[in-house]
């Protein structure tokens, strides 16, 4: 009992614990706040588990689409039946203009379901990208459109053209209406979300 | 005497079991560095990093921008990891992991939806406020160690 352990114990101060605390919850709330307001841009990357993305209106400036494989991480739970391969089609939008934006995650459960863009302030996003399975909208208009294009020669957003020798298409500016995506993967430089909600819902969008 | 943790008074125990031993010897390890708060720092980090486990191809593509998607978490994990194995420089280590823990919000998925973001935070202030100084008048800590040998398990 007498000898000492060989490096002094410790124990958490929680009064010294709640200074970065509270500091950090204040942040987290001014950024919610900011994100909910339009005035922040967030990055989305969500990739491996398959979400469904609804809105009223879509309006695409600089639009490109072709085909692509999504591969799962090796070892991957997900998709072992199609040995971890996915058939998509990737949709690339350079500006994007949504209204009334809903995705839904279906975890064991339940959904996580985030809303934004309702009313008058629409979600923007920036070099979206797209890997669905599924898109179904009420009205689609292309302006300007090229189908059949290589998709390595596309040219709408050019940093993020398609493999060589892909079938593709592209449109200088896209409108779909009601639209319904199932997809794999969504990536965003950046992402506008005004009147953000998160929630948890036995329903997804 | 404050901490028995389940029976055994553990002065009376002439030759603690091999198990023991191990489970001294890691409470010890665990005491000896902001144990909790590194530890949720990597779980913060690793919750955002599973949200997308990928097709890296789509990825692929993405400049710097989409990048730091993976890298917030990435460095939260080692941040976790040098708060565990290098407990001597935990201020700094938590307040960098306090910061990147804010940054998620806006580059990985609203900070793993908000969970990972939050479970960092708390490793990381936890982090912040342990202490191994000895706490003012109070010393109460005696390890229970039965043989003093016990205590002088190697941990690294």
């Amino acid at each position: 009992m007498a000898t000492k352990p060989a490096k002094p114990e410790g124990r958490v101060r929680y009064r010294r614990a709640a200074v970065p605390g509270l500091a950090a919850l204040a942040t987290t709330g001014a950024l919610v706040f900011a994100t909910a307001q339009g005035a922040l841009g967030v990055q989305f990357a969500i990739s491996g588990m398959p979400f469904d993305v609804t809105a009223s209106s879509l309006h695409g400036e600089g639009f490109q689409q072709y085909g692509g494989l999504d591969q799962t991480a090796p070892g991957s739970p997900n998709l072992q039946d199609e040995n971890g391969q996915q058939l998509v089609f990737v949709s690339v939008i350079r500006n994007a203009t949504i209204h009334n934006l809903c995705q839904s995650v279906n975890l064991v459960g339940t959904n996580l379901l985030i809303k934004a863009g309702g009313g008058a302030n629409a979600v923007t996003a920036t070099n979206l990208v797209l890997d669905s399975d599924s898109l179904v909208g009420d009205e689609a208009d292309f302006n300007n459109i090229s189908i059949g294009q290589d998709a390595s020669t596309m040219t709408e957003v050019p940093s993020l053209a398609g493999p060589l020798g892909v079938f593709g298409q592209q449109a200088d500016s896209v409108d779909i209406t009601n639209v319904r995506q199932h997809n794999w993967a969504a990536t965003a430089a950046t992402f506008k979300l005004p009147n953000l909600s998160m929630t948890f819902s036995d329903n997804g969008c | 005497m404050t901490e028995h943790e389940e029976g055994a008074p553990a002065a009376t125990e002439a030759r603690p079991s091999a198990a023991r031993r191990a489970r001294l010897a890691f409470r010890h390890w665990r005491r000896t560095r902001p144990f909790w708060g590194g530890f949720l720092v990597l779980a913060g980090g690793a919750e955002m990093l599973s949200l997308f486990y990928v097709p890296w191809k789509v990825i692929l593509h993405m400049g710097l921008y989409g990048v730091s998607g993976y890298v917030v978490p990435i460095v939260l994990c080692v941040l976790g990891l040098s708060l565990l194995f290098d407990p001597q420089h935990r201020t700094f280590y938590s307040i960098l992991a306090l910061l990147f823990s804010i940054a998620s919000w806006m580059t990985s998925n609203l900070g793993g939806f908000m969970v990972g973001m939050l479970v960092a935070m708390t490793g990381a202030s936890l982090a912040y406020g342990w202490s191994d100084a000895p706490a003012g008048a109070k010393e109460e800590d005696e390890e229970t160690g039965p043989e003093s040998g016990t205590e002088q398990v190697p941990t690294s």
